[in-house]
């Protein structure tokens, strides 16, 4: 048997895989927050963590909770996706038009050539 | 390059001859040579008799119709694999409805996005614009946005806007490599064509089509689709 031995297959992983990886990733860094919640909760150093930006009694809650969080903004962000979808569907009153009036040419055209309708 | 339109057909007596008429007239509008297979799933208003008539009518030097009769209702999968091996050796296939919900005259906008981009499949699309519906209540248009966020969400198809749709362009060697490897049914199994194409590399063009809904106060999607539906969409969340 020959082996390409310059090229390397990349193993391509299965939807629910990569679900499972960034479930993972997601899931271990909430584990490091909640480790570490006082120095990401303390803003009185000079370098300041992002949770900073929110106020004081929110930043325990968001760590907390985050993969919550994370599933509303999903939830949202779904439900955002659906809303415009529908307010954006296009009606096409025309096409419906032009089927009747080509059923009926087509009615006629097939009658004269003979067919039995 | 000849193009062979496959039709399955379940009851289409009054639809048929409208169809075929109208492919007819595309094609010859634009100088194609074509075939329409028509895969009649022996249906009892007799669609097989009115298929004969328009074998008559429209087989020519640049036109084959052919129809393949199956024993019954075999499902829409097994009616392309059918349909497939009686079409001519080398034409490009296009599947769509031949209930005229479809329109023929996207047809050659598909070739020729097909010519121009090279790419190996053309989807109609419902969902970008110039594209559209007709016959849709609220609750519908919910449930097919909410259904295509579903799929797109947990499959990842690139580009494809339409993922359940069922009026598309291929170049030969896509559905005949793609085909046998279709494992679900129902709106499902248009989904995995698509995404196993996009998993062999097949690269995607779309067209906007308009979908007339005819199916005048039949209920078309009942809770059964619904859950066939996700049925077949986590298949292929796991097997894809």
């Amino acid at each position: 048997q020959s082996h390409s031995s310059s090229s390397f297959k990349m193993v391509e992983l299965l939807r629910y895989q990569i679900f499972l990886s960034y479930g993972a990733v997601i899931l271990s860094i909430w584990y490091y927050a909640l480790q570490n919640k006082p120095a990401l909760t303390h803003c009185d150093s000079c370098c300041k963590p992002v949770l900073c930006y929110f106020p004081s009694q929110m930043r325990e809650p968001i760590i907390d909770y985050a993969p919550l969080w994370v599933l509303v903004l999903l939830a949202l962000y779904a439900l955002g996706s659906v809303v415009i979808g529908v307010l954006t569907f296009a009606d096409c009153p025309e096409a419906a038009k032009e089927v009747e009036s080509d059923a009926k040419e087509g009615k006629a055209a097939l009658k004269k050539m003979g067919m039995k309708l | 390059m000849t193009y062979t339109v496959i039709l399955p057909t379940y009851n289409e007596r009054e639809n048929l001859p409208l169809i075929v008429y109208l492919l007819d007239k595309t094609f010859k509008a634009h100088n194609i040579s074509y075939q329409i297979v028509i895969v009649d799933d022996s249906s009892p208003d007799k669609t097989h008799e009115v298929a004969l008539s328009l074998k008559s009518i429209f087989n020519g030097s640049n036109s084959i119709i052919t129809i393949v009769s199956r024993k019954g209702k075999l499902g829409l999968g097994t009616a392309y694999v059918a349909g497939l091996k009686a079409s001519v050796e080398g034409s490009r296939i296009i599947l769509m409805d031949a209930d005229l919900s479809h329109h023929p005259k996207f047809i050659p906008q598909m070739i020729k996005v097909m010519d121009e981009t090279g790419v190996d499949l053309v989807s109609g699309t419902r969902y970008r614009k110039g594209g559209g519906v007709m016959g849709w209540d609220l609750k519908r248009k919910v449930t097919s946005r909410g259904a295509n966020f579903l799929a797109s969400f947990l499959l990842n198809p690139g580009t494809a806007s339409d993922l359940t749709g069922s009026f598309r362009l291929y170049e030969r060697n896509v559905i005949e490599k793609i085909l046998p490897m279709v494992q679900s049914t129902g709106y499902a199994f248009q989904m995995e064509i698509l995404i196993r194409a996009k998993k062999e590399g097949m690269s995607l063009g779309e067209v906007p089509i308009t979908f007339v809904d005819r199916i005048y106060g039949e209920s078309k999607l009942g809770a059964n689709e619904i859950v066939m539906y996700l049925k077949g969409l986590l298949q292929l969340f796991f097997t894809t």
